[in-house]
């Protein structure tokens, strides 16, 4: 009964982190502070310290999905990164900032 | 006498004995009267086993003449009294009659340490009885004592003086005698001095001395001669070139000749002094300079009591120049003042005074006026004023302004000078204005302690490159030592976390471990370097720590990446003058080569070891050439895996970017594309935007391609020739455990290749038969079923089932978007059916990438990717 309610009580600090995270990154979206790139990566739009560390952690986590998906399908890192930033802008909600191709940040 | 009878005595005796009893207190009162009167004040008078006075003084005009402290009469027969302190200060009465002692009655006086203008504070010990003075003085090795007959008015007087007593670094002794006449406001006498071994301690020189004074009626005389070249420290030696010869009276001097000349390692300094003619109580001379520092030449004229310097401009050491545009007259009286407008030039730095005011009083020099700064340093316009006085007491007057103008740079100080007095002399500035942009401020403080100037400097400011914090902060201690500043150890910049562009540059700190030694070449010390590293948004720079040795302009840093277990030497120094002012020095790396670093690649490095050498240069923009080797690499582009990667290449970045070429072949064991390759080797060269391959060679499926030339990307069909292909590695590509088809025999040819950035084509491509090959197609339960299902197909299976081929060839084109074309002709014989022969022209269409197993991407990748949860950040 105590393991169930322990790996219940972690399953949801698991959970409300989670959510923590996914709140910042998307404050840092509908703040133009960040946006999507097509090489797979997030971009700084507007710099500052917390978005730098945002961005940065989540890149790093980023690759090591890329570079897990590129291993397991014969593929290369970048191949992969660039199909998974492509399908991120075009994923990215309205009026948040994506770069476009001649490198320019622009809001979709 | 019986009581009665006293009683008697007294009533009728009572008033005289009233005035008897008061007498003594009366003759103490008109004594205090009296003394009063001459000007004597005293303050703290008790009775401690005899009378003791806590201070005393003597008025005269209104000028305090003699004053004392802690007298005490410990006798009265004969008057016994010690002095702890007794000061004869100067006053402002002019020229003194010098009248002998008065009478007194017997007395001995002890004065601990009596202070007069000009001299040390001297113990003395003056004994008096009938009227002959005996008076012994001491101050440290030193010593003089001199009898006054006060009756006959005559004295003598002898003494040794050592030479360290007056500067510590001074060697040697001057004994003096004299003896003469003391009356009636008449001071007549001799005086003869000798100098022995006089020098200067680290100097070999040593010289004698001779000194003969005469005072006659009024009248003086002097004269005085150097043996031998006298050192004066600092290499400086005092040579009179003859003997020194001067007369006068108690107004000023009638006659004067000297030739000195002082030599040292600036140069040399001549004076000459000759008097016009006899009587007339003036002449002139002449100050002379010269050598590498010192240039000049000063005319000089004198008047019986002052020294003028005619206009004259001078050159100094450190490149200093004084100037005067009129005629400065320094008093040769015991008391004067002249007006003094002069320049001081130090390279474009301009102080000067307009009738300001020198004035002198016996011993002690006085300036009062203004001086204004103005001029240009390292770019920056200078400006100040100072408005006050400087004596021997120190400075008074209003705070001194500087301002500091520049493109980029403002700012203001402002140094109040109360604290600039002896012995501790101490001074605050604060600096405030900005630089760019950004605020710059701080206080500097300063004090005279110890024999040393010492202090702090407390500033902060922003870096003007920071986009976003950057805050730095500065506190330094500092002091001056044996004429050299130092920056205290402990002396700390720091520097806050801040951004530059999208680059989060975590906290820096400097730490001087030693003293850093400040000289006009630079700085000297060593500091301990601590970064807290950088973020960046595709990867994270670790914290760096080292230390850094910096030597005049130059400097060497020895950084330290532990994380990476990376090790960094950097020099660097100045190079050029002016505009051409840069900076170059050398670098070298060694660092194993980890996945940490790959966080901003497109490969993820596994294992090697990096080694680079370079000199580099930054003057208007920078410059680097330099070689790095790479040994034992691995790495991976995700599903292709690289291992045994070992070359050298030279490197240069240049304005125009960065150019790398390998020294020698560079090579790799094994790549992993879904076949194995192995042994590949060439040689590159690259301006990272295009790559020149040269000698490529490369073991694949049994065989070989090679390649002279290759450039990516290019337009160019380019020609790779394939030789000794294992057609059975070929069919192992399948990774059938049941194959069909069973290959063997080699082929070769020309494959020519268009390698674009993005894609890759063929373009009439051919390749044929390297001896004979053979073709099995085995029987299974496919096979069988083609075959059931129509006869010519069985048929041809037949002929095709053990096929010995001595004609292959294959012609195959490739279109960017993966589409291979291939036209093969095979002619051969099946030897299971009597040689049979057979020809076979066959066509292929296929999408190569597809075929690839590492190019095989696509919605599954996508679906993978997109489910991912936002949490991670993944798209």
């Amino acid at each position: 009964m105590k393991a169930a309610t322990r790996l219940l009580m972690a399953v949801l600090l698991l959970a409300c982190s989670a959510l923590t995270m996914a709140l910042d990154l998307d404050s840092a979206k509908s703040q133009g502070l960040v946006g999507e790139q097509p090489n797979g990566y997030l971009g700084v739009v507007k710099a500052s310290p917390d978005a730098v560390e945002l961005v940065a952690d989540i890149n790093a986590k980023r690759r090591s999905a890329y570079e897990a998906i590129a291993k397991k399908n014969g593929a290369t890192l970048d191949q992969v990164a660039a199909l998974a930033g492509q399908k991120a802008i075009e994923k990215s909600a309205p009026g948040t900032y994506v770069k476009a191709p001649d490198g320019q940040w622009i809001k979709k | 006498m019986s009581m009665r009878s006293r009683l008697a005595f007294v009533r009728r005796y009572y008033r005289w004995l009233i005035v008897l009893a008061l007498l003594p207190l009366g003759l103490l009162l008109v004594a205090a009267l009296i003394a009063y009167t001459q000007g004597m004040r005293v303050q703290g008078v008790s009775w401690q086993n005899g009378l003791e006075l806590a201070q005393w003084q003597r008025l005269h005009n209104g000028c305090v003449r003699v004053l004392g402290e802690r007298l005490r009469v410990t006798g009265w027969r004969p008057l016994t009294i010690t002095m702890t302190r007794m000061s004869l200060p100067k006053c402002e009465t002019g020229a003194e009659e010098l009248s002998p002692p008065p009478w007194t009655p017997p007395f001995d006086l002890s004065i601990k340490a009596l202070t007069i203008p000009g001299l040390p504070p001297l113990a003395v010990v003056i004994h008096q009885r009938e009227q002959r003075w005996q008076v012994q003085a001491r101050y440290r090795r030193s010593n003089a004592s001199a009898v006054y007959d006060r009756l006959s008015g005559r004295w003598t007087a002898q003494g040794q003086i050592q030479a360290t007593d007056i500067a510590p670094k001074l060697l040697g002794a001057l004994n003096f005698t004299g003896k003469g006449m003391w009356q009636a406001k008449r001071l007549d006498g001799s005086w003869q001095a000798q100098g022995y071994q006089l020098g200067y301690l680290g100097q070999p020189q040593r010289t004698d001395t001779t000194l003969e004074a005469s005072l006659a009626a009024k009248r003086w005389r002097l004269n005085a001669t150097l043996g031998a070249p006298l050192a004066l420290g600092g290499g400086w030696n005092l040579e009179a070139r003859e003997a020194l010869r001067a007369s006068g009276n108690l107004d000023g001097v009638e006659s004067l000749r000297l030739d000195l000349r002082a030599t040292g390692p600036q140069g040399n300094v001549r004076l000459t002094l000759e008097t016009e003619g006899g009587g007339v109580a003036r002449g002139q001379g002449r100050l002379t300079l010269a050598g590498p520092s010192l240039a000049g030449t000063v005319p000089l004229r004198w008047s019986r009591q002052r020294l003028e310097l005619l206009p004259a401009e001078i050159r100094l050491p450190e490149e200093l120049r004084l100037s005067w545009a009129r005629p400065v007259a320094l008093p040769l009286a015991p008391v004067g003042e002249s007006p003094l407008s002069a320049e001081l030039q130090y390279r474009n730095i301009r102080v000067k005074t307009v009738d300001s005011r020198l004035s002198w009083q016996q011993a002690r020099w006085g300036w009062q006026g203004q001086l204004e700064l103005a001029g240009k340093a390292a770019g920056y316009d200078l400006a100040g004023v100072w408005r006050g006085r400087i004596d021997a007491a120190g400075l008074t007057g209003e705070p001194a302004s500087l301002t500091v103008k520049g493109a980029d740079l403002q700012l203001a100080l402002r140094v109040p000078v109360t604290g600039f007095h002896p012995p501790r002399w101490t001074a605050r500035a604060d600096f405030n204005g900005r630089y760019g942009n950004y605020p710059l401020m701080g206080v500097l403080n300063a004090s005279f302690a110890r024999g040393r100037w010492e202090g702090a400097v407390e500033g902060h400011s922003r870096l003007p490159f920071y986009a976003q914090g950057g805050n730095l902060k500065v506190a330094v201690p500092w002091y001056g030592k044996e004429g050299q500043w130092f920056l205290g150890t402990g002396s700390r910049a720091t520097l806050a976390e801040g951004l530059i562009g999208t680059t989060l540059i975590k906290p820096i700190a400097l730490t001087a471990a030693t003293p850093l030694r400040l000289g006009p070449q630079g700085v000297w010390g060593t500091l301990q370097v601590k970064a807290d590293g950088a973020v960046a948004t595709r990867g994270v720079l670790p914290a760096v720590i080292g230390q850094m040795d910096v030597s005049g302009q130059q400097g060497r840093a020895r950084l330290h990446v532990p994380a990476w277990q990376s090790e960094l030497s950097l020099t660097a120094g100045l190079s050029g003058r002016g505009k051409n002012t840069g900076v170059k020095g050398t670098l070298e790396l060694t660092t194993p080569l980890v996945a940490a670093m790959s966080r901003s690649l497109g490969v993820s490095l596994q294992k090697g070891m990096l080694n680079g050498q370079a000199r580099w240069q930054w003057q208007d923009h920078w410059q680097l050439k330099g070689e790095v080797k790479v040994s034992g690499l691995a790495l991976d582009w995700g599903g292709i895996l690289a291992a045994g990667g070992n070359g050298s290449a030279h490197i240069e970045l240049h304005p125009d970017g960065l150019t790398l070429s390998s020294i020698g072949p560079i090579s790799l064991a094994e790549l992993e594309v879904g076949t194995l390759v192995r042994n590949l080797r060439m040689t590159v060269r690259s301006d990272l935007s295009t790559w020149h391959f040269a000698d490529v060679h490369a073991e694949v499926l049994g065989g070989n391609v090679r390649a002279p030339a290759l450039q990516w990307p290019s337009p160019q069909y380019q020609t790779v020739t394939a030789s000794r292909i294992n057609l059975e590695d070929v069919v192992a590509l399948e990774n059938e455990p049941n194959p069909t088809v069973q290959l063997a025999g080699r082929v070769g040819g020309h494959l020519p290749l268009q390698l674009m950035k993005d894609s890759l084509a063929l373009q009439g491509g051919v390749l044929s038969n390297e001896g004979p090959l053979s073709l099995k197609v085995l029987p299974s339960a496919g096979v069988s079923a083609m075959g059931q299902s129509n006869r010519a197909v069985q048929l041809a299976l037949d002929t095709l089932s053990n096929l010995a081929i001595h004609d292959f060839q294959a012609r195959l084109d490739m279109k960017p978007d993966g589409w291979l074309d291939a036209a093969v002709t095979v002619k051969g014989q099946n030897p299971q059916q009597n040689s049979l022969p057979v020809v076979l022209n066959y066509t292929h269409r296929e999408n190569v990438f597809e075929l690839l197993r590492s190019l095989r991407i696509g919605d599954e990748i996508s679906r993978r990717v997109l489910e991912r949860r936002p949490a991670e950040g993944l798209p």
